[in-house]
């Protein structure tokens, strides 16, 4: 096809779509124009409570540590309480840091690029602080009862051992899981649609995008 | 009526009549990015909420449609990245209805379902250069929307002309 064929083609074309867009530019007016759908607010309530979580799991944690300097079991629970808390509040920082960085008015490419980085770093995020909450939420349990000058003097019960260690397998399960889907072969993707339904993970799939746009971007 | 109200209610007439004169751009990016009617629609609607969202901070010495074609191509991509199961929708869904009854020249009917195929098998990136040039944009505009420079631009539209002739 020439150059002439094609934009009379695309003139063909556009104006076999324009005859449904009259009845759609009436939806367009009626329908609210405040909700966006796709946009990052869900996002940002999320890691917005994840901070507030982070805050409170640092200040039991260090309750817990300051309070038991001489119970090694209680010392340990409330430094990794803490630390938790600590990665929890990062990390919800970070991503909320480079979603407030998109604007959709800027060029297509420099959008594209943040919202892959935005996506690796929210998958980053949910393996870091999401997979260890097999053994997180024993942890706080411990440090609950290490605030009580009563409980913290009790032998540690057998049931505390066995959910370590069962949320320990989890974890290391879940890691497992995750590491294997990251590196299993891609499906191939279908004609025309190379970033979409590759049958990989999230991490993979940003990666994949970046990778696209670096392409493009070189002449 | 306060006058926060007031000024509301004229920024979005002001709007509406903005978004009337250029609704081709969002029709346009829509059609190239969905083939389904339904969803097409609905990308339509996204679009236009995203470009509200975004009028206020719109810098009027500008020019609004090429402000328009950033935001329409950015929600358009990434709704396109985002329909993981889009991969399965056969790439004559969407074809019937570009079926003219009054057409009677066999040749313009198989060159207009010959371009429709060829943008939907486009990578999200190049689909929205094949939309700029078919549109006629200049090269400049063009580098400003996508965020590239013009001699990328240039070559870039010089390789997509060449897979034109090849393909169609």
């Amino acid at each position: 096809m020439e150059a002439d064929e094609l934009k009379i083609a695309w003139q063909n074309l556009d104006r076999r779509l324009s005859q449904q867009n009259t009845l759609q530019l009436a939806l367009l007016r009626e329908r609210k124009l405040d909700r966006a759908r796709g946009g990052l607010r869900p996002l940002i309530w999320g890691q917005v409570l994840q901070m507030v979580l982070g805050i409170a799991l640092i200040v039991l944690g260090v309750n817990c540590w300051t309070h038991n300097l001489h119970s090694a079991g209680l010392l340990i629970s409330g430094i990794l309480v803490h630390a938790f808390g600590l990665l929890h509040v990062i990390m919800a920082g970070l991503t909320l840091g480079l979603a407030g960085t998109i604007n959709y008015d800027a060029p297509v490419l420099r959008i594209q690029k943040q919202f892959a980085r935005l996506l690796k770093v929210y998958v980053l995020n949910a393996n870091l602080c999401g997979a260890p909450w097999w053994i997180l939420w024993v942890l706080v349990v411990i440090a609950v009862a290490g605030l009580n000058p009563n409980t913290a003097q009790v032998q540690t019960p057998l049931w505390i051992w066995i959910s370590l260690a069962l949320g320990a397998g989890g974890w290391l399960g879940t890691w497992a899981w995750l590491w294997h889907r990251r590196h299993a072969p891609a499906k191939p993707a279908a004609e025309g649609e190379p970033c979409v339904g590759d049958g990989g993970d999230s991490i993979r799939r940003s990666q994949r995008v970046l990778d696209e746009i670096a392409a493009f971007e070189q002449e | 009526m306060d006058l926060s109200t007031t000024m509301a209610g004229e920024q979005r007439a002001v709007f509406a009549e903005l978004l009337e004169l250029h609704r081709g751009i969002v029709f346009k990016v829509a059609g190239s990015y969905c083939r389904h009617p339904d969803d097409r629609a609905d990308l339509a609607q996204e679009i236009a909420a995203h470009l509200w969202q975004a009028y206020p901070r719109y810098d009027a010495g500008r020019p609004f449609s090429t402000w328009m074609y950033r935001i329409a191509l950015n929600v358009a991509i990434s709704h396109l990245r985002s329909q993981r199961q889009a991969a399965t929708v056969p790439l004559d869904d969407g074809a019937a209805e570009l079926v003219d009854p009054q057409a009677r020249d066999p040749q313009t009917e198989q060159h207009v379902h010959a371009l429709h195929r060829f943008i939907h098998a486009q990578a999200p990136l190049d689909r929205a250069l094949l939309l700029l040039y078919l549109e006629d944009r200049g090269y400049r505009e063009i580098s400003e929307i996508l965020g590239i420079s013009e001699t990328n631009v240039a070559t870039k539209i010089s390789r997509l002309k060449q897979r034109i002739r090849n393909e169609l």
